[in-house]
């Protein structure tokens, strides 16, 4: 009951400001414009429109692939919605009217959950929208399958959209235990866009460190997905060639989110408030 | 109609690390009533209040609402509202999203939201985005927040911070409804003037520990108030009070007669058939009170187990307490004791205070016949014995006169707008405006001295009233001459009966009074503090103007701290006031942060000062004396600190000024 109202309550603070589609839009864009040019690339390299040196991929490997995109590459935006919804609170001291209204603090966070499932849905349509789309244009284009008839690429859809809820999960859990908004956002960006690239892709070359470096989220992610440029990056066959089951991928992730949670709640989230 | 539940708080001890915010506080508020919770700046009382609501977890103690804690609320927001800052909003949001979240949070209907957005008045405003408001919007969304739920309870921290007077007057009105209604109303303050007209009854909290509980009656020992009685015929009311066997005082001020109703009192003059010109009551300054308590110089029953501060820590203290600022201290590191023994050398002209200041006992009483005011700065002299010869000297000329008064109330203006400032850019301005209506009362006494005053004392120097009567001053005397008459004066602020009207001077001084008791009147609106004295009798001799001045110097008295800190500092910020008023650059007005906090005359009030002049009947000369004082006063420097280091030019221009002021 009470975690309903405070859910509404939550649902109207995410959408009253205007934080949410402006981190809509900056997704399309990134992620449709990185879905185009992979598309392009891939489509014409495997149909051999350009000349031919670099690595051509079986057509059925090209779908999954540019589809994942929104996953592999986008993923940074749920975590950073879901970090933002904790942090502004933060932020802007409306913790205090928040926690004077839901006294119950767990709740609150629990109302945050709700929602940011909620968002992360959402967000992960938009995503999907976004690498799809340009994606099959372009396979369609070259005359290439866009396997919409298979099961497995609905399949893929399905586990990319749990997959930016996982993520919106783990940036509400990383907020709650960062609390400092710009900071929260620096190490989101940080890790995401520098640390594990890096990780991962000397996790290419050296393999004492490729048992860990699949356990990171973002190749938990991918694992879940089930596709990822990033193993493309790692050539075919190379090390990362052996990912978690998707189901692992996404348990590895759900263990990021609950451990993020519970971290920040006991450290963090029950502090005093002033 | 909700109900008012109790707030309860039972030996509540917070500490953050090492520093004790709040230590074995013990209260209890009541519903019907609104209450008061006082205390200076990091005190602990926004501290208690998150502690009360849940936002904060005590370290040792409770805090319970109708015997409830906060968490274990049903339905909190219906049950309590509360505003703790003015900047809980995300600024894209509007604040009508802001209200409709906590209103979902809190199950109440969206239709709320409205309703709470045209009680505070911002309904207009609904649809904006936070970002785009005042600091007083903010305040009322806060309100808006708080009334969300209806609640029978409303804690505020400080509302008052960022209205403007309107805005202050019209949250007092709410208050005081909602106090009506039955609910509980626990509403907080570092301002016992600000509240001081709204609450009935106070919480102080000082340190982290309550130092009093109870009423606003109760603040004050009855036995502190003292009758104040005059008579244009004094020696019949003299010898009938002999007679009736009451101990008076005489004060310049008028008759003071401790312990006694101002009924009795009355009825021995009727008795004895003497007409009366006065007849008050007065207590002590509930601020000093305040102050003392704060600072541990007093403590009241109601708060047991308080510990007292020592004497040698509370020397200093009333001077920083009463200033309320940062730069008060900054601007007199070398005299804080003397500023701090003025203070209670102020107070104690009428109220013999306990003085915080190991300098002993205020010597309250000392009567002189044939002089109608002098005791008063005995008081002073405790604080600055060395002066007091001369002091009285510059006294015994001003018997009975205007000038004096006028000197006084014009202080006061000045003091009072200083006393409202705390942020150190605006107390400049307002500190600067002190010396220079200081000078001119100074001027008033002293001046045929003329050019001794104006080496030793800059401020003589822009005297434009050099007719005034006569004294020798000693050059030596510095300022404190005024700040002793300020002092003191302004308890007994009512003026005898202007026998010397018709004195040019007299008049000039009159008409200053006139103009200053309008700046009164609007620092008064300020301060909230008006009538703690009753006035039982009207003035027979003082006109119109005068009888502004009895309502008045409560608030006055509050600000005395402030008078003498800004006075006991003369050397700086008169030569500085003294070198801007020669140039004549009216620069400082925008800076300050609380435009109201400082009197500075607009066209309008110099209109107005006018009007109310011609009530005096006095002749037009007195328009160019009263208005001189004040074009010094509204040039003040923007700068006062950089006076410090250029004595020798300020007194050149001192001579210049006072040279360019004599003619008048």
């Amino acid at each position: 009951m009470s975690v309903v109202a405070a859910s509404r309550s939550e649902f109207t603070k995410q959408f009253s400001t205007s934080m949410w589609w402006i981190l809509a839009i900056v997704l399309v864009a990134y992620v449709g414009f990185t879905a185009a040019v992979l598309a392009f690339a891939l489509a014409a390299s495997t149909t051999g429109a350009i000349g031919g040196e670099g690595p051509s991929l079986p057509a059925e490997q090209i779908s999954p692939l540019l589809y994942s995109v929104g996953t592999a590459v986008g993923y940074v935006f749920p975590l950073l919605i879901g970090t933002l919804m904790v942090t502004t609170e933060f932020r802007h001291k409306t913790l205090t009217p928040t926690f004077l209204a839901t006294p119950r603090r767990g709740t609150v966070l629990w109302a945050k959950i709700v929602v940011g499932i909620v968002v992360g849905a959402l967000f992960g349509v938009i995503g999907v929208i976004a690498s799809v789309g340009p994606a099959a244009a372009f396979l369609v284009g070259y005359g290439l399958d866009t396997d919409f008839a298979s099961a497995d690429t609905w399949a893929l859809l399905g586990r990319m959209l749990i997959a930016y809820v996982l993520w919106v999960v783990i940036g509400i859990g990383v907020g709650a235990l960062v609390r400092n908004q710009v900071g929260a956002v620096v190490g989101v960006l940080v890790f995401t866009q520098f640390l594990e690239p890096v990780a991962r892709a000397a996790a290419a070359f050296v393999e004492q460190i490729e048992p860990v470096v699949r356990y990171l989220p973002g190749a938990a992610s991918d694992a879940l997905v089930g596709a990822s440029i990033f193993t493309l990056s790692a050539g075919p066959g190379g090390g990362t060639g052996d990912p978690l089951e998707w189901w692992a991928g996404g348990l590895v992730l759900l263990a990021y989110a609950v451990v993020a949670l519970l971290l920040g709640y006991f450290t963090s989230w029950r502090r005093d408030v002033s | 109609m909700p109900e008012g539940l109790a707030l309860e708080f039972s030996g509540l001890t917070k500490r953050f690390g090492a520093v004790t915010a709040v230590s074995d506080f013990t209260a209890h508020v009541e519903p019907g009533l609104v209450t008061g919770f006082l205390g200076p700046n990091g005190a602990g009382k926004t501290t208690t209040l998150r502690v009360l609501l849940g936002l904060v977890r005590p370290t040792a103690g409770t805090a319970t609402i109708g015997g409830l804690p906060y968490a274990k609320l049903k339905q909190p927001l219906q049950t309590v509202g509360a505003v703790l800052e003015a900047s809980s909003f995300h600024p894209g949001r509007s604040g009508a999203a802001h209200l409709k979240a906590y209103a979902q949070a809190a199950s109440l209907p969206t239709s709320r939201v409205d309703e709470v957005l045209g009680l505070v008045g911002l309904a207009d405003a609904a649809g904006r985005k936070v970002g785009g408001y005042s600091l007083g919007m903010r305040q009322r969304l806060g309100l808006a927040y708080a009334l969300l739920g209806d609640p029978g309870v409303l804690v505020l921290d400080e509302p008052a911070n960022g209205l403007d007077p309107e805005g202050i007057k019209w949250m007092r009105v709410l208050l005081r409804q909602l106090a009506r209604e039955g609910r509980t109303v626990l509403v907080s303050s570092h301002l016992l003037a600000e509240v001081q007209q709204t609450v009935d009854s106070l919480l102080i909290i000082s340190q982290g520990r309550l130092v009093f509980q109870g009423p606003l009656e109760d603040l004050a020992d009855p036995t502190e108030y003292a009758t104040v009685v005059d008579s244009p015929d004094r020696p019949a009311l003299l010898a009938a009070l002999t007679a009736a066997d009451v101990p008076y005082e005489l004060l310049r001020s008028g008759v003071t007669i401790r312990g006694i109703e101002p009924a009795r009192v009355g009825a021995v003059a009727a008795a004895a058939g003497v007409a009366l010109s006065a007849l008050q009551q007065r207590g002590p300054a509930l601020e000093e009170v305040f102050l003392d308590l704060v600072n541990g110089a007093r403590v009241h029953p109601s708060a047991a187990g308080v510990a007292v501060v020592e004497a040698g820590e509370t020397d200093a203290a009333p001077a920083v307490a009463a200033a309320e600022t940062p730069s008060g201290e900054s601007a007199e590191p070398e005299t804080p004791d003397a500023a701090g023994g003025e203070a209670e050398a102020a107070a104690s002209d009428t109220v013999p205070v306990e003085p915080a200041e190991p300098g002993g006992p205020v010597p309250v009483g000392h009567t002189e016949p044939d002089e109608l005011e002098p005791e008063d700065e005995a008081a002073a002299a405790d604080a600055e014995a060395a002066e007091t010869s001369t002091l009285s000297a510059t006294f015994d000329t001003e018997t009975g006169g205007t000038p004096q008064a006028a000197f006084v109330s014009s202080a006061i203006a000045a003091a009072a707008a200083a006393y409202r400032d705390d942020e150190p850019t605006s107390y400049e301005p307002a500190a600067t405006e002190t010396p220079d209506e200081t000078t001119d009362a100074a001027a008033e006494a002293p001046s045929d001295e003329e050019s001794a005053a104006s080496e030793a004392t800059p401020a003589d120097s822009e005297s434009p009233l050099d007719e005034a009567p006569a004294v020798d001053v000693d050059p030596a005397t510095p300022i404190t001459a005024s700040f002793a008459v300020a002092s003191t004066g302004i308890i007994d602020i009512v003026p005898p009966p202007s026998d010397a009207s018709t004195d040019s001077a007299a008049e000039a001084g009159a008409e200053d009074s006139d103009v200053d008791v309008e700046a009164l009147d609007d620092v008064d609106e300020e301060l909230t503090s008006a009538d703690e004295e009753r006035v039982f009798a009207m003035p027979a001799a003082g006109g119109a103007d005068d009888t502004d001045l009895p309502e008045d110097s409560d608030v006055d008295v509050e600000a005395i701290g402030e008078i003498d800190e800004e006075l006991s500092t003369p050397d700086l910020s008169d030569d500085e006031a003294a070198g801007e008023a020669s140039v004549s650059s009216p620069d400082v007005e925008g800076d300050e942060q609380r435009p109201w906090g400082e009197y500075v005359k607009t066209e309008a009030d110099l209109e107005a000062d006018r009007f109310f002049a011609a009530f005096d009947g006095s002749s037009e000369s007195s328009d160019d004396a009263s208005e001189a004082p004040d074009g010094g006063g509204e040039s003040p420097p923007d700068d006062t600190g950089g006076g410090e280091g250029e004595p020798a030019e300020a007194t050149e221009e001192n001579q210049d000024e006072h040279e360019g002021g004599e003619p008048r």
